[in-house]
């Protein structure tokens, strides 16, 4: 069999998603099974044809990131968002939320020297077809997800709270503790990494799709949370992802309340 | 030639590219730009509680997060008015260490050895080179242990104010491992000792942390030629520049480019080596003024890191983390980052939120004499008539041996908050 074609690329980030991927188990599984033609982390980006399946972290941050997104999906069948940057827009897109002309001057004074589009994940500007969040990328999912392409499989993605696996582990519940927690309202599979390392959830996998919002924040205003601290919590690592959760539910109107 | 551009350099960390103008066979014109949009994370952490300040400044790399970790809570703790114990201090240099011994060993294999062995990358070098392939993930694998034991994970651990994650029975199993891996430490030595470096003299500053009794990584003087200075003073000397073809800025110490990283640590601080380094590094040929020598530099420490681990992983003991009170205040640190020397700078509110930041990366810091290095040796290349192809691979070769990490580069913007 042809092995599939593949290629790693990076907008604007930390690395940290190619690094997962340049380390150990990953990287033998990319270069022995599949045929990767682009890392330019790693490797001198000459190839110009097609792929199979693209890798990609970052937020996109500046035009050339559009130019670069743009221009690899029209070369790939499948685009999969890794990390939380690409596929929520991560702790960069929390500037979405601040007064962007305050921001820019505070932090350039002759601002005509940047240029700077609203952090993004990536699917808002190319189609995505498969995404694997979390920050930094759980090993064993980029692993089990080489393995759905290697076999054909349809990769499915975990669909349940952070803290059933929390729960299932023994942890003490950090809400308990008086902790401002995400764990009930955000995607686990995570293997609830951070409560277990007495590390409050920051959503980094993006909002559980089943979320009850409402419940969450009822419970966080019995605990004396404000509307503020909740802000701040889910626009640290998801980005827009919670964004649009809250827009949906309005949480700022039930906070008020 | 007029011109050489290079518009994605490749096998550095984060995205960048050069223009060069050629007139009568000299450069007149070299930069050196960042291609990474901006991300803001000085911004980013305004407002925000001294907990939350790690887990956002750590997202600034990930091939550096320990070292953007560690001087954040280091200046956070200064701040308030907080000590941390022998034991966390251990800890804290544990993480920088780890970090950096996976950092050169990737930087070395897999970014630095195919340019001399005359392979396009370490994937078509491990066709024929399997074996260093497999050296440089053992190497890898235990730099990434070692962060993982103290931080919970390999990248962007989780380290606290007054607290710091740890695993004292894997902390002794890492020490059975590193005796079997010190032999690979000593021929990676060996290899990089071995190879033909091109030839390049420069007359610069080197600067680095330095302390009387260690090889500094997380405490101490700063050293360069005009003598020790204390790193709260970092802006007194350091000066930051923007200049308009890039995002990044570029930093000059007195006014003069400058150099950081593993060459300049070991060039001020060899003294202070481990004897068994010491010994090795009197035995191999390092000229600290030539920029590609660095990789040389980088091979060294990774013995001085695995030696000084074991010593490390003794001093730590189970504590009990505390009540932290909030004093409002205003504190620099400064860590060797794997690129050389990271400040980290913050303002606390005695509600214990962020009112200042500042953050000045190694790579900013070699960014001038990076530039003047590639101009010089350019010029040398044009004099001995050598084709623009091979000028274009030496150019990429000397970029390459300083390490530049362009995504921590485009984080260096000066935020006043009003």
């Amino acid at each position: 069999m042809k092995k599939p074609v593949v290629g790693v690329f990076g907008v604007s980030g930390c690395a940290g998603c190619m690094l997962t991927m340049l380390y150990e188990d990953a990287f033998k599984q990319l270069s022995n099974f599949l045929d990767l033609r682009s890392f330019p982390l790693i490797k001198e980006d000459k190839y110009t044809g097609d792929f199979d399946y693209v890798f990609i972290e970052g937020t996109v941050c500046s035009d050339e990131d559009i130019m670069k997104l743009n221009e690899i999906r029209k070369r790939t069948k499948k685009v999969v968002a890794i990390g939380s940057c690409a596929a929520l827009g991560g702790v960069p897109s929390a500037k979405n939320f601040l007064d962007q002309e305050k921001v820019m001057k505070l932090v350039y004074p002759k601002t005509n020297q940047l240029k700077s589009t609203l952090p993004q994940p990536i699917s808002m500007h190319i189609k995505v077809d498969y995404s694997l969040p979390q920050c930094p990328p759980d090993k064993k999912e980029i692993l089990e997800f080489i393995q759905c392409i290697l076999t054909g499989r349809e990769f499915k993605p975990y669909e349940n709270p952070v803290c059933f696996e929390c729960r299932k582990k023994g942890n003490k519940c950090l809400l308990d503790e008086g902790k401002l927690c995400l764990g009930p309202i955000t995607n686990g599979g995570c293997n609830a990494l951070c409560p277990s390392n007495k590390t409050t959830c920051y959503g980094c996998r993006g909002p559980l799709k089943e979320a009850n919002l409402k419940a969450f924040i009822n419970l966080l205003k019995e605990k004396g949370f404000t509307k503020k601290e909740l802000h701040d919590k889910m626009r640290t690592f998801a980005g827009l992802g919670f964004g649009e959760l809250e827009e949906e539910n309005k949480t700022s109107r039930w906070l008020e309340n | 030639m007029k011109e050489i551009n290079l518009d994605q350099i490749c096998k550095i960390e984060g995205h960048a590219s050069l223009k060069l103008k050629i007139e009568k066979n000299k450069v007149k014109v070299c930069e050196l730009e960042a291609q990474e949009g901006a991300r803001f994370f000085e911004a980013l952490v305004l407002g925000k509680n001294i907990d939350d300040v790690q887990e956002i400044v750590s997202r600034i790399c990930g091939i550096c997060s320990s070292s953007h970790s560690v001087c954040a809570i280091q200046a956070l703790e200064k701040a308030i008015g907080i000590e941390p114990n022998e034991s966390q201090k251990a800890l804290r240099e544990l993480l920088i260490l780890g970090e950096r011994l996976r950092s050169h060993a990737t930087h070395l294999y897999f970014l630095s050895l195919p340019d001399y062995y005359g392979f396009s990358s370490a994937l078509d070098m491990a066709k024929e080179h399997k074996e260093k392939i497999d050296n440089a993930l053992t190497l890898i694998t235990l730099g990434n242990r070692i962060v993982s034991i103290v931080g919970g994970r390999e990248i962007h651990p989780f380290i606290k104010i007054k607290e710091s994650m740890k695993n004292l029975e894997k902390a002794k199993e890492a020490v059975e491992e590193i005796e079997k891996v010190k032999p690979i430490i000593i021929r990676t030595i060996k290899l990089f000792s071995s190879l033909d470096y091109p030839k390049l003299e420069r007359d610069t500053d080197y600067f680095s942390l330095h302390e009387n009794d260690c090889y500094a990584a997380t405490s101490g003087r700063l050293k360069s030629a005009s003598g020790l200075i204390d790193s709260e003073d970092y802006k007194k000397h350091l000066k930051e520049d923007l200049k308009e073809y890039a995002t990044s800025k570029f930093a000059l110490k007195d006014g003069k480019p400058f150099v950081v990283g593993a060459i300049a640590r070991i060039k001020n601080n060899q003294e202070n080596l481990d004897f068994e380094s010491r010994k090795l590094l009197s035995t191999i040929k390092i000229d600290m003024s030539n920029p590609f020598h660095n990789n040389l530099a980088q091979a060294i420490e990774m013995l001085q890191i695995v030696n000084r681990v074991k010593d490390l992983i003794l001093r730590i003991n189970e504590n009990e983390s505390e009540e932290i009170k909030i004093k409002p205040g205003h504190a620099v640190s400064a860590v060797e980052a794997p690129r050389g020397t990271l400040f980290h700078e913050y303002k606390v509110s005695s509600e214990g939120k962020i009112t200042y930041c500042n953050i000045i990366t190694p790579t900013v810091q070699n960014l001038s004499m990076m530039e003047q290095d590639i101009t010089r040796y350019v010029d040398l290349l044009l004099e001995k008539k050598v084709p623009k192809e091979k000028i274009v691979n030496e150019i990429e070769k000397l970029i390459r041996a300083y390490d530049p990490c362009f995504s921590c580069s485009t984080h260096f913007l000066k935020v006043n908050w009003i």
